[in-house]
């Protein structure tokens, strides 16, 4: 079973890690949209939200590891894995 | 038959999460649907016994950990590499979990219809 695990804070990214398989995939939204600025070590696929960077002034600065998508694609995520678990 | 893990990654007290998730835990065990609850990271805290949150004036929910046998909730699992970390030992903590590997806790929220962590 893959897993879409979904973050919206920053400071959860390494406990969350901690349960991720292989397959797993992250979208970043909200406040950890910031992680998308960085370069990661992680070897898991990163989305992040576009207008969540928009809004923080961040859009230009997202690193390419990180793949931004908007609302649609976001759903679209949620159906392609068999589950969402949103790390709080 | 859908199952169901829930998951306490934060010390108790400074919020209410870990109290809430418990009565979640214990609502959800009405539905008798499979359920696992698992303690990692910080969240292994929440097991310690002799706490005493009556000196900060709040509510105590340790000693409701046990109701979770009482209600049907066996798979209680705390993970190893998390008490490790926070340096506590299984004899610390309220008789209630069982210590597994991080693999096995990896295992069990993969293959759970519903995750839910607070």
């Amino acid at each position: 079973m893959s897993t879409l695990f979904i973050l919206n804070q920053p400071e959860l990214l390494d406990d969350c890690i901690t349960v991720m398989q292989p397959d797993d995939a992250l979208l970043l939204i909200e406040n950890a949209v910031v992680i998308a600025t960085k370069s990661s070590t992680t070897q898991y696929k990163m989305f992040v939200l576009k207008d969540d960077l928009i809004a923080r002034g961040l859009f230009e600065s997202i690193h390419d590891q990180s793949t931004a998508i908007d609302f649609s694609k976001f759903v679209e995520l949620t159906l392609a894995y068999d589950k969402s678990v949103s790390w709080l | 038959m859908k199952s169901i893990c829930f998951i306490f990654n934060k010390p108790p007290y400074g919020d209410h999460k870990g109290r809430e998730l418990l009565d979640i835990c214990l609502m959800s065990a009405a539905f008798d649907m499979p359920i696992t609850v698992i303690f990692k990271s910080q969240g292994v805290y929440q097991l310690l016994q002799n706490q005493q949150p009556d000196v900060i004036s709040v509510k105590n929910h340790s000693a409701t950990f046990k109701a979770l046998d009482l209600y049907g909730v066996e798979n209680i699992l705390v993970e190893s590499e998390s008490l490790l970390e926070h340096n506590l030992k299984m004899e610390q903590l309220l008789p209630i979990a069982e210590a597994v590997s991080q693999d096995v806790v990896k295992h069990q929220i993969a293959s759970s219809d519903f995750v839910i962590g607070l």
